[in-house]
């Protein structure tokens, strides 16, 4: 089978199966409103200046909400023992890690697209100018986080209490990718281009480019019995 | 265990405490005062090597981690496993004395520099590895998940690195006028002294903590073969 085609495969599944339930995505989601609302109430709104603060808020909320569709994007493979049916296709391993990479990313986007639409409403702010910039932001940093997710969900899903494991692995490791979110948001949102955050953007890639190539040569060794 | 290893093990600790009391003499009764600071600076001694201490630890999970992903032998897992312990202990000395120098030299405790700040997340990213352990049964599966978390951890490093160096906006200096480049030509016997102390004391404590992991391992083989005869 074609490795491309087997990529997509596993990422058209898991995405199926989330269409029929979406419950992955609405618990996220309501997650990460929930957070906008009592940031609300932690920093008032209303008083500050938008750009310090949104950026910021943006970049807890989007972390957080989105370690809790990274767990469950293993929990099914889980159940009745689903990983040895995927593990025994036709179908190189990398092919698993980077098919779920897909489809996690894939909803890390969605959440990011409502995240900032509904975050333009709250901190009223025009969204269409800035839009491209902080797409590419989010995207950037949404692919090192289900790259790394993805990985250490595979690990935290075998594991006892295996929600709590992976908050306390991914978001140490993931400090840098929010921080560099952050740095390129803030100036984005006061209305500067792209060129001033793009060592930013730069390091970003770079961070993408690593987990990535790390989690397709170690995803194997945690699928092992 | 041999004799040879015993009387290994016993030179080291004593090596250990003799050189501990040199590095103490040192410190307190032959490194001169810092003209400005005062006696306080005397804490760099043992800031400073426990820093070298925490990096190199870090090293040592990483390296360990490979070795036991390509030869699956336990050994890997548990020198990864004592490393990141005394890595997480120095890391901790670090911390802590840190803010007691900072106090009265910068004002503050604590302050987002640069260099405290990578500190202060190397010690997140280690502590997360030492959790591993206390959410997985098997110990197969534990050491592999291990060994993946802290070839990711090292691997993190320098990315932490670069993004708060920029982040805090100023160019890297590995050696700042407030440690080691201030130092006065005198102060140096007793900062290698030091060194070699805790260098010692690495060595020892891993290999006291290694020796405590192969016991518990061969308790746990023992109890395996108990419950299947049983």
């Amino acid at each position: 089978m074609n490795y491309l085609r087997g990529v997509w495969l596993v990422a058209r599944k898991d995405l199926l199966s989330e269409t029929r339930t979406f419950e992955r995505l609405s618990s996220m989601l309501f997650l990460a409103l929930t957070i906008l609302v009592i940031f609300n109430f932690a920093l008032d709104f209303s008083r500050w200046q938008m750009a310090d603060l949104a950026a910021g808020v943006l970049w807890v909320t989007l972390p957080l909400a989105a370690v809790l569709a990274l767990h469950d994007s293993f929990r099914a493979e889980r159940e009745d023992q689903a990983l040895w049916g995927l593990l025994l296709a036709p179908l190189d391993e990398s092919a698993i890690y980077l098919g779920k990479l897909l489809s996690n990313l894939l909803l890390l986007l969605i959440l990011g697209a409502l995240t900032l639409g509904l975050s333009a409403v709250f901190f009223n702010f025009n969204l269409v100018p800035v839009a491209a910039g902080l797409g590419l932001v989010v995207l950037l940093n949404a692919l090192g986080f289900a790259a790394l997710g993805t990985l250490f969900a595979t690990l935290s899903s075998r594991a006892r209490r295996g929600e709590v494991l992976l908050h306390l692995l991914l978001l140490p490791v993931a400090i840098p990718l929010i921080l560099a979110a952050v740095r390129s948001t803030t100036p984005l949102l006061a209305g500067r281009g792209l060129g001033e955050v793009r060592p930013w953007l730069q390091l970003t890639v770079a961070m993408d480019v690593i987990f990535t190539t790390a989690g397709v040569l170690l995803f194997g060794y945690l699928t092992e019995e | 265990m041999t004799a040879t290893s015993q009387a290994l093990k016993l030179a080291l600790w004593a090596a250990l405490t003799v050189l501990m009391l040199v590095a103490l003499h040192s410190v307190f009764l032959e490194a001169p005062a810092e003209r400005v600071m005062g006696d306080v600076q005397r804490i760099f001694y043992f800031h400073f090597p426990s820093a070298l201490g925490c990096f190199a630890a870090f090293a040592v999970v990483c390296g360990a981690g490979v070795a036991y992903l390509a030869t699956r032998h336990l050994r890997w897992d548990r020198l990864g496993r004592a490393a990141a312990e005394v890595g997480v202990l120095f890391c901790t000395i670090v911390l802590v004395t840190g803010p007691i120098w900072a106090r009265p030299a910068w004002g503050v405790w604590w302050t987002w520099e640069a260099r405290l700040t990578t500190t202060l997340v190397l010690w997140l990213l280690y502590v997360s590895y030492l959790m591993v352990g206390l959410y997985t049964d098997s110990r197969e599966q534990r050491a592999r998940a291990a060994a993946v978390v802290g070839i990711i951890g090292f691997l993190d490093v320098p990315v932490v690195y670069f993004s708060v160096q920029w982040w805090r906006g100023h160019h890297p200096v590995i050696f700042g006028r407030a440690q080691s480049g201030g130092l006065s030509p005198d102060m140096w016997p007793t900062v290698w002294w030091c060194l070699a102390t805790f260098v010692l004391l690495f060595v020892a404590l891993v290999g006291l903590r290694i020796s405590i992991a192969a016991t518990e391992d061969a308790i746990s083989d023992l109890e395996e073969r108990l419950s299947q005869r049983g």
